[in-house]
């Protein structure tokens, strides 16, 4: 999470929203509508809103009375019900087809995190400690408050999130844990082990304005503080995973099974960023290397870029900052059914800032995971603060939140509404440039190198706030090849460069019927050519 | 557009407004609001932008063709910029839309779209500690104006109203603000018993909350497995940690009377041996009331708190221990513990009696009581003519 906005974050728009957070966004340039597809609409309604309208229907679930409507956790239950965690501790179980709310638990610690298990219980991850929930008697309540995990440390400093559980296939969990932020000391009482690496404990208790710019401007002094842990649900054992992380707010799988994790920019983020997370692996973020077994008393703030940059594995996917995402939230899978079509499969994220979702494909290419990100569904009726995803059948619930940050209350449903839009599907590398994949049929005439453009750009990796996008180059693929069928498009691009996002404009492209692309921008972040 | 003909510092008169009548029928006294519209100095309003994504007050109001002096100051401990923007009656989610399609032209106007329904605005972001004033004239017209911040992802959340010549409802049922603004965060709305986890003052990070039925409360450290200390008098305020990220604590309705400095039970004779580790395990709830679980070394411990007279009486429970166990009464309370015997102010319960034994702690130099008529007699005595 971002929290302080600096002069740097104005600059480039909006601060970051923090839990997850951060980014604010540019509009792409908008789309030029075939008449059929921008009838007029509702009053106050953009032509975008009107256009998404045609896609995907939004509808709003407001929170249980009496109940601060943050969303901090969703869990789709067997019977059909919806759990749902709220910021002041609330857990509650949304009946759809009786629009009624039960209260199952209170009084938890920020719950970011819901997950159920076979026997009826449910994991949360709360501020302190990873818990099971579980209500004995049957009354409807839950009655046992079982601590299944809380060996990680905390000083007290509110940007000290704990997101997760995630379950994986073989049935281990997956948590995040955040950084501390130097926008607040730590209290006089820590749990954990504190690192003697780093500021001195009693200069946390002096000026703090003084001081905060000597601790990090976010920083790891109790365990595993910019780690993601291993769990095992029964015996509560935890192993430390991967390291390097700011702000986890988003832990996912793929279609795969792979874990992915997103992270916010800020510190060593020039952009927001999806990582595909292996065990052992630094994803970037200094602050939590000391907590590794074979490090030594070096100073996360001063190791050289050049030995980060050997431990690191860089981001699989950059989503641009502003332009796609200012503060990227958790991902979901698609569900592979008829109401998704082609998108199933396919990773969603949310996003703080913007009334937005963004899809995200990954591919591994000689050994280097990498990926596109892509505007999704953007309308107004989605609201901001896109914080928690959850399908229940074919439909897609929003929590949302805010905390201090950008965001928004309550929840949203999503379902599409069967009319298929033009889509950039997914793009792949290939070894002389790119291959994209579309939901439609383009017209022949696509196949004109003029109507396709790309920028691309990189983010340096650095300690300071974010990046600008640097070393832009504009291309004209110097060929493309559609398909027979239209729905695949081959673009030869001269010279690739490794490390850049390839930031693809497809507004031009259009279907022999002069239908227009829902969504005219993708990003492919290239981190290793063929 | 007017929000920006606005300029900051600068006093306007909105050139929709017609100019105050004072013959003009339908202006319509209103009680609470001063009758500034005859006057020129303006009124002096401060309306701060507050973490939480808060306008403080969240509503306003003024006379027909008031003029007012806004002092908006962005106290927000989270370092956000904010902006103000005040919209004719219904328009601030379309305001608030507008403002999310400015792309990247919006940094550069404060996120303050151009619309014929601003009426004023800061005209720019006001950053974190900063402060800008804005001075015009309220529309003649009596309506309810909204006004919201529009940097993106804000205006959802963080708008109010403005009341211009027209009565406004109980702060409760106004639906013209954000309901949540106002909430006090009483944790469990005033039902006992609860159990809230929260940041407490003078405690560990994972410190639970518990109010007993009665009135009395205390809180458990999670992280060394004690009870921290025992108030009396109302549970707990979570207002300023919940409306923030988390910066702030929970704030207890009273002083503790009651604090600990050491885990009370001693296993194997005697003196506390800090290298003993404590293992939190978690809690069950009995009609509410709590069971905290937990491990001191190798013993599993269960406890439970409930109000007994003028204090708390703790009941342990170890079902696994095979020899006496030593309570060492600690901080200032008057201690009882009727399964063990005293031995040099600690406690011995026989092994025979510790797989179950409670001990009292009695709140010590308690205030004298007052009569409780007594005050309010004085009092009436003091108000009768």
């Amino acid at each position: 999470m971002k929290i302080r906005v600096s002069i740097l974050s104005l600059l480039t728009g909006v601060a970051a929203s923090p839990i997850v957070f951060g980014a604010e966004q540019k509009t792409a340039p908008k789309p030029v509508v075939v008449a059929s597809l921008s009838a007029a609409g509702s009053q106050g309604a953009s032509e975008r809103d009107v256009l998404m309208a045609k896609f995907y229907k939004v509808t709003e679930v407001k929170g249980p009375p009496g109940v601060d409507p943050q969303v901090g956790g969703l869990c789709p239950m067997p019977d059909g019900r919806m759990a749902v965690a709220f910021h002041r501790g609330e857990v509650a179980f949304y009946n759809p087809s009786k629009n009624e709310w039960s209260i199952f638990a209170e009084g938890l610690h920020e719950p970011l995190g819901l997950l159920n298990e076979p026997d009826g219980s449910l994991l949360v991850m709360q501020r302190p400690e990873l818990t099971r929930l579980r209500d004995s008697k049957g009354t409807g309540k839950a009655d046992t408050f079982e601590t299944v995990w809380d060996g990680f440390g905390m000083t007290g400093n509110y940007h000290e999130f704990a997101f997760g559980p995630l379950r994986n296939a073989q049935g281990k969990l997956f948590v995040g844990l955040n950084l501390a932020s130097s926008g607040d000391t730590v209290n006089e009482e820590v749990r954990g082990q504190w690192l003697p690496i780093g500021l001195e404990r009693k200069e946390f208790y002096g000026d703090w304005k003084k001081n905060s710019k000597l601790a990090g401007r976010m920083y790891s002094r109790v365990p595993w503080r910019g780690w993601i842990m291993e769990v095992d649900p029964t015996s509560g054992k935890a192993t430390p995973y991967a390291s390097g992380f700011r702000s986890p707010d988003g832990l996912g799988l793929d279609a795969e099974g792979n874990l992915v994790v997103s992270d916010n920019q800020g510190d060593w983020r020039g952009s927001s960023e999806l990582h595909v997370v292996q065990k052992g692996g630094f994803y970037g973020h200094p602050a939590s290397l000391p907590w590794r077994e074979d490090w030594g008393k070096q100073l996360p703030l001063e190791v050289p870029l050049e030995k980060l940059n050997k431990l690191r594995t860089p981001a699989a996917v950059w989503f641009p900052h502003m332009s796609y995402a200012n503060s990227p939230t958790q991902m979901v899978s698609i569900p592979k059914t008829p109401a998704w079509g082609a998108y199933g499969g396919q990773l969603l994220i949310g996003e703080m800032n913007v009334s937005k979702l963004l899809r995200i494909t990954t591919e591994k290419v000689k050994g280097v995971w990498q990926g596109a990100c892509y505007p999704f569904i953007e309308t107004a009726a989605l609201k901001p603060g896109l914080h928690r995803l959850a399908f229940l059948g074919d439909k897609l619930w929003l929590g949302r939140t805010h905390l201090t940050w950008a965001g928004g209350e309550n929840l949203g449903v999503v379902e599409p509404t069967g009319s298929v839009p033009l889509d950039a599907l997914e793009i792949n590398l290939t070894k002389t440039g790119f291959k994209v994949r579309f939901t439609s049929p383009l017209s022949a005439s696509c196949n004109n190198k003029a109507l396709w453009n790309i920028r691309s750009y990189t983010y340096a990796y650095h300690v300071e706030y974010g990046s600008p996008e640097l070393e832009e180059a504009w291309i004209t693929p110097t060929d493309v090849i559609l398909t027979e069928d239209g729905r695949c498009a081959e673009l030869i691009i001269g010279e690739l460069r490794e490390n850049f996002v390839y930031d693809f404009f497809f507004d031009k492209l259009y279907t022999a019927a002069g239908q227009t692309p829902l969504n005219i921008r993708a990003a492919y972040t290239l981190r290793k050519k063929f | 557009m007017l929000g920006l003909l606005l300029s900051v510092s600068a006093s306007t008169a909105l050139s929709q407004a017609p100019p105050p009548s004072a013959g003009d029928s339908k202006v319509l006294p209103v009680a609470s609001a001063p009758k500034a519209a005859s006057t020129k100095k303006p009124r002096l309003v401060t309306l701060q932008m507050a973490e939480g994504l808060r306008f403080d007050p969240p509503r306003l109001e003024a006379q027909p063709g008031e003029v007012l002096k806004f002092e908006l100051e962005n106290v927000d401990i989270s370092h956000q910029p904010h902006n103000f923007v005040l919209v004719k009656p219904g328009q601030v989610q379309e305001v608030v839309k507008l403002s999310m399609e400015m792309g990247e032209t919006g940094p550069n106007k404060g996120f303050i779209p151009e619309h014929p329904s601003i009426l004023a605005s800061s005209g720019k972001v006001v950053e974190p500690d900063g402060k800008v004033s804005l001075t015009f004239t309220a529309p003649m017209e009596p309506g309810i104006y909204g006004y919201v911040c529009s940097v993106p992802g804000h205006g959802m959340v963080m708008y109010g109203a403005l009341y211009v010549g027209t009565p406004m409802p109980p702060l409760a049922k106004d639906l013209n603000i954000p309901q949540l603004t106002l909430e006090k965060g009483l944790a469990g709305g005033g039902r006992r018993p609860f159990v809230q986890r929260i940041f407490m003052p003078q405690s560990g990070p994972a410190s639970i909350a518990v109010a007993l039925p009665g009135s009395l409360n205390y809180c458990f450290d999670a992280g060394n497995c004690r009870v921290r200390y025992v108030w009396s008098g109302p549970f707990l305020d979570g207002t300023k940690h919940w409306r923030g990220s988390g910066k702030e604590l929970g704030e207890m309705g009273d002083q503790a009377w009651w604090r600990s400095t050491a885990s009370l039970l001693r296993f194997g004779g005697g003196k506390e041996d800090p290298s003993v580790e404590t293992k939190f395990l978690g809690y069950t709830l009995n009609d509410g009331l709590p069971e905290f679980h937990y491990r001191i070394g190798k013993q599993e411990v269960f406890q439970t708190v409930i109000p007994s007279g003028k204090g708390v009486e703790m009941r342990f429970r170890l079902p696994q221990v095979k020899s006496k166990v030593s309570v060492a009464p600690d901080g200032e309370g008057l201690w009882k513990c009727p399964d063990g015997v005293e031995r040099k102010g600690v406690f011995e319960v026989p092994s025979g009696k510790a797989k179950g034994f409670s001990v009292f702690l009695e709140r010590k130099d308690q205030p004298p009581q007052k009569e409780a008529s007594a005050p309010t007699s004085k009092n009436s005595h003091l108000h009768t003519p």
